[in-house]
């Protein structure tokens, strides 16, 4: 009922009816205090053979906390069941929270288990590629997803899947079809998911993020365009989009020039197409604070604006923020954490956007906005 | 077919009950997993997030977020105990404000045995914290959030009071009804109008200064049986205090508000007619704008699906069938039900000729489908329903900004805007 895909999915809800959705397809076996004492083999007997009858060909299970601790015996149940129905696909993915650890670890474990039914026989393609790692809860539903997609198109390159992400099992059986493997994103989980395609499958993936921004842009293309042979096709699409590019800063660029800008990146790895964009658009950044490594956040951003001479502010936490606010006196402080304490400053939020250059332009459109209405919700001023 | 409805269980219950107080703060002994969508849901159902809060509480077990701070158990504590981690997070919990913690263990941490209570009253904060020590997940939602309210009283143990005639205490109102701060504030003004004064409402807002006062109340008012029964009987036993169950249940709909209404006035001896007044006037509103409502007989017929609590189920199934002429297709209650009601409801159907509905498989197609906002809101978008109408948390999809609650007389327009606005 409230599992984080039905969240999400009732987030992202649209006016037209959903025939499919997937939350609707994840079942639970309900496991009460009787489990604890008599084990709960039967009932994850009984829930399986339900979903059989009703029709599903491709099951995953999953277990929590207690199954772990009591001891059951999952695999035993589910290998017993799969002797019975040698056509259907049964997987167990043990995830349970307290000793496989957080949410990312069970995703990669999920992704771990979805690897296993890939064909290694079938043959890659030309001109086909797979991106992996995109995330459902990062995405916001149809039709505004599909970037993805224009993003290889001016080069003639087809995405076979996206993994995982509204892929089909027959997608993911056939991975193996894209010549070519990349990363949606470059975060902890996102590159421990592309070495596990890379190791379990012998197959290559591309280390270096999908582009957001023009110049990340530029180098995706330039690669494209080696990797693939067609070097004259990938400057074409680069001086095409760089030229819409600059043509939709321009217009956004009288709002914003020479607004003085603090940055705050607590979570992300590398904010280089953030900073890009920000001077583009004729800003001055006065400080860049980066937020302490932690579990999801392995290694400092490698910015190569380190040696031009912005102030990078390292292991930077929440009363720095404050006083520099206090301090500098910025006019706009993006956060990737999402704090507003203050009244006095523009502040907006923001997140690594999709890949490509529809939605850098959207978040830029987004930080010109924001100096066109008053700096606080007049809600805000309840308190 | 059927639908795949997870109803929330008794650990949620607990939590929720917990945090009903509005001086009370659940601790969750778990891990992390355990914490995020509870902290959310309670956010939902109990919003009072202040700006400062982010700092405040930027802080271990807390992380910034003021509900429901957490333990965090990992691997080794399910091996070798969590004694250590306890006696490390119980004085920063503890202290960092005035509230009261109540310390409930996850599922998983429930079957560690750790001794909670034991190292409360080590670290010295037993006049501040407690603990249910036992694991949830078996009781039914409202059974827990009862026996968790009760167990809270009984901690808090107040004396007892002078009784103050006239005067009651609203039992039976969880958190995870929707808007249940307006329906207190709408029966509490409808109990005035009768000459009664509202002293507290455990489990839904109290205070542990109201709790104290709750002591001296000539009775107690019950909204919902289900998660009040425990909690009236420790009223009855240790305070004297009797509790006003109705025969119709909750107070959903106009019949079963009159209903309500009438049954406590005859108890207590109160003038009801001021609040009749205001009843009649509800229904005469109600009355002009069906009247005047375009497809207004397109509702007789409707069929119509309900999945809710018992007292709830019963004066919704038997309102819409009597005042709009719908047809329930389906009709189901949620675990933990008031076995009463669930009996008057049955011989209800029984009585019309309607027996197939009871327990009948709710994804068959209906015109209206009444359920908790989540429900509501995937079988309408895969087409079970025209027209799901949220009853119940959890419901992520909205917002309210008009008053939307279930019961009482705006419950009862609510209700009625949902079905005209899906004709």
């Amino acid at each position: 009922m409230s599992s984080s895909k039905n969240v999400s999915e009732i987030y992202r809800r649209g006016n037209k009816p959903r025939k499919n959705l997937q939350s609707m397809r994840m079942v639970s076996t309900d496991i009460d205090d009787t489990v604890s004492v008599f084990g709960g083999a039967g009932l994850l007997e009984e829930k399986i053979r339900d979903v059989i009858l009703e029709g599903h060909k491709n099951i995953f299970v999953v277990t929590s906390c207690v199954p772990g601790i009591i001891g059951d015996n999952t695999i035993d149940v589910v290998n017993a069941i799969s002797n019975e129905h040698p056509g259907l696909y049964f997987r167990v993915v043990e995830a349970d929270g307290n000793i496989m650890g957080d949410w990312e670890d069970g995703f990669v474990e999920s992704a771990n288990a979805l690897l296993d039914m890939v064909d290694c026989s079938v043959e890659p393609r030309e001109m086909t590629v797979n991106v992996l790692a995109e995330r459902y809860h990062f995405r916001t539903g149809d039709p505004k997803d599909m970037g993805i997609f224009e993003l290889f198109k001016p080069f003639g390159i087809e995405v076979n899947c996206r993994f995982m992400y509204e892929s089909s099992m027959d997608d993911i059986r056939r991975l193996c079809l894209g010549k070519m493997n990349y990363i949606a994103d470059g975060d902890r989980g996102s590159l421990k998911i592309a070495r596990l395609v890379s190791g379990r499958l012998g197959i290559p993936v591309d280390m270096e993020p999908l582009p957001i921004g023009i110049r990340e842009y530029r180098r995706f293309a330039e690669k494209i365009g080696r990797d693939f042979n067609i070097a004259q096709k990938a400057e074409e699409a680069i001086a095409e989009e760089e030229k819409k590019y600059y043509a939709e800063i321009e217009k956004i660029r009288p709002k914003l020039k020479g607004k003085r800008v603090l940055i705050e990146d607590r979570f992300l790895q590398n904010i280089d197409w953030l900073i890009d964009l920000v001077l583009d658009l004729g800003m001055k950044i006065e400080v860049i604070g980066v937020g302490p490594v932690h579990p999801w956040k392995s290694k400092r951003p490698d910015s190569e604006y380190l040696s031009k001479g912005i102030i990078f502010k390292q292991d930077y936490v929440l009363e720095d923020l404050l006083a520099d606010i206090k301090e500098i006196a910025p006019d706009i402080v993006l956060s990737d954490s999402g704090i507003r304490e203050t009244e006095d400053v523009y502040q907006m939020m923001y997140s690594r956007p999709a890949p490509g250059m529809s939605n850098v332009i959207k978040l830029a459109q987004k930080i010109g906005d924001l100096v066109s209405v008053p700096r606080t919700e007049g809600w805000r001023m309840m308190q | 077919m059927t639908i795949n409805r997870i109803c929330m269980d008794g650990f949620t219950g607990a939590l929720l009950a917990v945090e009903s107080f509005s001086d009370g703060r659940a601790v969750l002994h778990g891990p992390g997993g355990c914490r995020n969508y509870h902290t959310f849901l309670v956010s939902q159902c109990y919003p009072r997030r202040d700006p400062s809060d982010f700092k405040k509480y930027a802080m271990p077990y807390f992380f910034s977020q003021p509900r429901i701070p957490c333990t965090y158990i990992d691997e080794d504590n399910y091996i070798n105990g969590s004694e250590k981690k306890l006696e490390e997070c119980i004085p920063v919990i503890c202290s960092v404000d005035d509230n009261f913690d109540v310390f409930i263990c996850s599922p998983g941490a429930a079957l560690i045995g750790d001794n909670i209570t034991d190292a409360i009253e080590r670290a010295g904060y037993k006049e501040k914290a407690m603990a249910i020590e036992e694991s949830l997940i078996s009781q039914p939602f409202p059974d827990s959030y009862d026996h968790t309210v009760k167990s809270i009283i009984e901690w808090k143990s107040p004396s007892k009071k002078k009784t103050v005639p006239k005067s009651v205490n609203i039992l039976g109102m969880p958190i995870s009804s929707i808007d249940w701060e307006d329906s207190i504030d709408e029966l509490s003004s409808i109990l005035r109008e009768m000459g009664i004064t509202v002293l507290s409402s455990p489990g839904a807002g109290c205070s542990s200064e109201e709790l104290e006062r709750s002591t001296a109340a000539e009775y107690n008012v019950c909204v919902c049986p289900e998660y009040c029964e425990r909690t009236a009987e420790l009223y009855e036993r240790v305070y004297g205090i009797p509790t006003i169950f109705s025969d119709m249940g909750a107070p959903v709909g106009f019949d079963a508000v009159e209903h309500w209404v009438k049954n406590i006035g005859k108890v207590m001896g109160a003038d009801t007619s001021k609040a009749e007044a205001l009843i009649k006037k509800a229904k005469t509103r109600a009355y002009k704008r069906i009247n005047r409502a375009a497809y207004a007989r397109r509702t007789k017929c409707s069929r119509f699906t309900i999945m809710a609590d018992g007292s709830i189920v019963y004066p919704l199934t038997k309102w819409l069938y009597e005042y709009l002429c719908m047809l329930p297709v389906s009709i189901s209650v949620d675990p933990g039900e008031d076995e009463r009601t669930v009996s008057s409801l049955i011989g209800f159907l029984e009585e019309r000729g309607l027996k197939d509905a009871w327990g009948s498989d709710p994804a068959q197609n209906a015109d209206y489908m009444f359920t908790d906002g989540q429900t509501a809101e995937t079988q309408m978008m895969i087409g079970t329903c025209r027209k799901g109408v949220s009853i119940a948390l959890p419901d992520l999809s909205r917002a309210n900004f008009i008053p939307r609650p279930v019961f009482g007389l705006n419950g009862a327009a609510y209700i009625l805007d949902e079905i005209f606005s899906g004709l």
